[in-house]
């Protein structure tokens, strides 16, 4: 069956782009899983997951680039916007790479993504206070392994829309 | 769980595990303070100190640092204790407190 970017799936992209921004904004409002380290769980990619899995990697990185961008838009922090690109465009590379493969189950493609989108957001953070944001590195990809698998989970159990 | 998913997890775990060697081999006696990529206060972690950067205040007691008070938006660096393993940073502030060794080579103390 072809890939259409008909009506149905453009509805469909709409819907996971919007629970994508909801599920980001409820959990900017809770505290970090980790004190003082500032990762969170990262539920918004469920959403991206389900689309990568369900709608395709095209869908799916509109709904993670679009995410990012509204959601800077939705807080008014501009700021974090450079942050939120650098992590998201990482991550949707690799897991747009990896997803098709054979040997990669959903929760290998979460926890590559995780891993990218700290690592973007170590990079951002570089270039604003230095190098001494390396320092939380290790942390950032210890957690990055619980919260990837985490996201999968639930990506994984969503029965299809 | 496929096969390499164990290896996307293996490499990244053992990649933060390296990460993580420089941290373990410092003594973590010297606190540093940077804003704006400039080092704003280097004193030892057991001098007693309350430093006021701009918009934040870090306190030194009893060999343990904390950021006291901030005025950034999220306040996140208040939580917490910075240790050798993890600075504190408030990124709003540009705002980033490390312990350092004093192997590191300390030309002067400032302040």
């Amino acid at each position: 069956m072809a890939y259409r970017l008909d009506a149905k799936r453009i509805t469909r992209i709409s819907l996971l782009l919007a629970v994508a921004l909801v599920l980001q904004y409820v959990e900017s409002l809770l505290p970090y899983p980790v004190p003082a380290i500032p990762i969170h769980i990262g539920l918004a990619n469920v959403a991206v997951l389900y689309a990568l899995k369900n709608e395709g990697r095209s869908a799916a990185c509109i709904i993670g680039v679009l995410r990012a961008l509204l959601f800077a838009l939705i807080l008014g922090r501009i700021s974090g916007l450079l942050y939120s690109l650098a992590g998201t465009s990482l991550s949707l590379l690799g897991m747009c790479l990896v997803f098709d493969r054979k040997q990669v189950s959903l929760f290998g493609t979460s926890v590559l993504g995780a891993f990218l989108f700290n690592i973007g957001q170590l990079i951002a953070g570089f270039f604003i206070v230095g190098s001494s944001i390396f320092a939380l590195a290790p942390w950032f990809g210890l957690l990055s392994v619980p919260c990837g698998l985490l996201t999968a989970l639930a990506a994984r159990y969503i029965p299809k829309l | 769980m496929k096969r390499l998913d164990f290896l996307i997890i293996a490499v990244v775990v053992l990649l933060s595990l390296a990460a993580l060697i420089p941290a373990l081999n410092r003594k973590g006696d010297i606190v540093r303070i940077e804003q704006d990529g400039k080092i704003i206060y280097e004193g030892g972690i057991h001098e007693d100190a309350i430093i006021e950067a701009s918009g934040n205040t870090i306190t030194i007691s009893g060999g343990r640092v904390s950021i006291t008070a901030a005025d950034c938006p999220d306040g996140l660096c208040m939580s917490g204790e910075c240790t050798s393993l993890h600075p504190l940073i408030c990124v709003p502030n540009k705002l980033s407190v490390t312990i350092v060794s004093s192997k590191e080579g300390l030309d002067g103390i400032s302040s």
